[in-house]
């Protein structure tokens, strides 16, 4: 009898982060978290089906016909008693796996049952002004990157839903650096196999949309002279593309570099090129980030 | 701000460098580490359009120091999508290979030897031939006694490369010539 999909998936998955761990430039302590993160998604996306309510496809379909994303068109939090039993549920992960400051271990046991700080905390993390988080922090009594971090590992797998009902849709008419469910930057890309074109992904989201391969998905800029890329000369599979204009930089993987038959797990490879992050940090490069006078995102 | 790799270093492991990962108690230190020995080479993917038929496919050249490193159909081109004919294919070997000729070579009539000669010298060889066939074989009136002005013993056969302006004064010339036989290898 043929193996379940779901079961195969997770074995791959179990087999990729255990010779993750063995792999030199690998911090154990990040793989296993990154892997605990993984299963975390897994089993949430498996409880319910639809455990958010999802947008009518008018509403989709409205949004994109004027450019906007998802998340700019509809509120997309899911109902309280879902989302404060998922943030239990991750509290248990990263208290396992990593070493939270006692402070936010105390904030966080309370937020799990107070009414409306979880609502609060996900709607600062989506507000335009990056202000509202940093005052959300500065009054909760906590640091804004682990609060930004934290948040967006709580909004995952509901934007994972999210991002499958918009993943049905037809983005091929969807030409913005943005994510097209959430908005946000793109955290990787991957040059398509048979074709070598480039597609987005989000990871907030795990939503992919095509997206010039000449041309930065953070500033727009598509002057061929302040674009590159910096190709990994031990691995011949990953480059950085780089813009010159914004100083951003994009882990990418060319899939035409793998063997045949094999695609990129795109959330797997976000978690193995870690050490891609240091080599664009170390040539000058940062994070890109969209226009947030003009994106709605959680970044 | 560009961080300086004195910087980096500096910042490793705090919030800059390991993000907040390091906060969170995690050590990244082999990542860095890592990342520190990984060699990176700093490529240019520039557009252009496949300068043989009319087609116009387009085309992505990878560049290392303005050196051709690659070439590839380009994907986002609505004409060929990233597809490319044999001839496009190869055209790396257009810009790399070393069997191209870079000079003007002659052979003259008779002989088995190929010659570097200058391109002043070539150019007004060819013009020079041209007139002669033209004086030689120029035909001013048909068999009929019709005025026709024509020369039948050169043909023009150029050219993919030339964009529609280039083609209007090209054939241009060739008339003025009285050149009849013209066609368009992109037709062929």
């Amino acid at each position: 009898m043929p193996e379940n999909p779901t079961d195969q998936a997770s074995r791959e998955a179990a087999s990729f982060f255990q010779s993750l761990a063995e792999r030199e430039g690998m911090a154990p302590s990040f793989v296993r978290l990154q892997e605990a993160l993984f299963q975390f998604r897994r089993d949430e996306l498996k409880r319910d089906a639809t455990p958010i309510d999802s947008p009518a496809p008018a509403v989709i379909e409205e949004a994109f016909g004027h450019g906007r994303c998802l998340a700019q068109q509809v509120r997309l939090i899911p109902p309280p008693k879902i989302l404060h039993e998922t943030f239990q549920r991750l509290l248990a992960v990263l208290f396992a796996h990593c070493e939270l400051p006692s402070s936010f271990r105390k904030w966080a046991q309370g937020a799990a049952s107070a009414d409306g700080l979880l609502e609060n905390w996900l709607e600062a993390m989506s507000s335009k002004d990056q202000h509202v988080l940093a005052a959300f922090a500065e009054k909760s009594g906590q640091d804004e990157e682990i609060l930004r971090w934290v948040g967006r590992e709580l909004a995952r797998p509901f934007y994972y839903q999210y991002g499958r009902i918009i993943s049905m849709k037809d983005l091929s008419a969807w030409h913005h650096g943005a994510c097209p469910c959430c908005g946000g930057a793109a955290r990787m890309a991957r040059l398509e196999k048979e074709t070598g074109r480039r597609h987005l992904w989000c990871d907030l989201c795990d939503v992919q949309w095509s997206f010039s391969r000449v041309q930065c998905p953070f500033c727009g800029n598509d002057d061929t002279e302040q674009l590159g890329n910096l190709d990994v000369e031990e691995q011949s599979r990953y480059r950085i593309a780089v813009c010159q204009q914004c100083e951003g930089y994009l882990r990418t993987i060319d899939e035409r570099q793998l063997p045949e038959g094999i695609f990129a797990n795109m959330p797997l490879e976000d978690v193995a090129t870690l050490p891609l992050d240091f080599v664009a940090r170390r040539e000058g490069y940062r994070q890109g980030l969209l226009d947030r006078e003009k994106e709605n995102h959680l970044s | 701000m560009k961080l300086t790799r004195r910087e980096f270093l500096l910042t490793t492991g705090a919030a800059a460098a390991g993000g907040v990962f390091a906060k969170l108690g995690l050590d990244l230190g082999p990542s860095v580490a890592f990342a520190e020995a990984l060699k990176t080479r700093y490529s240019v993917e520039s557009t252009t359009i496949c300068p043989y038929c009319g087609v116009g496919c387009g085309l992505i050249v990878s560049t290392v120091n303005r050196n051709v490193i690659n070439v590839e159909g380009d994907p986002d081109h609505p004409i060929n999508e990233g597809a490319l004919c044999c001839k496009g294919q190869s055209l790396y070997q257009v810009a790399t290979s070393d069997r191209r000729l870079s000079k003007v070579l002659y052979r003259a009539p008779g002989s088995a030897e190929w010659e570097e000669v200058s391109w002043e010298w070539a150019i007004q060889r060819i013009a020079q031939r041209m007139k002669e066939t033209r004086d030689t074989h120029f035909v001013p009136k048909d068999d009929k006694g019709r005025v026709v002005n024509r020369v039948d013993a050169i043909a023009a056969l150029g050219g993919a490369a030339l964009d529609n302006e280039e083609c209007y004064l090209y054939s241009k010339f060739a008339r003025a010539l009285g050149m009849v036989y013209i066609e368009h290898q992109a037709r062929i």
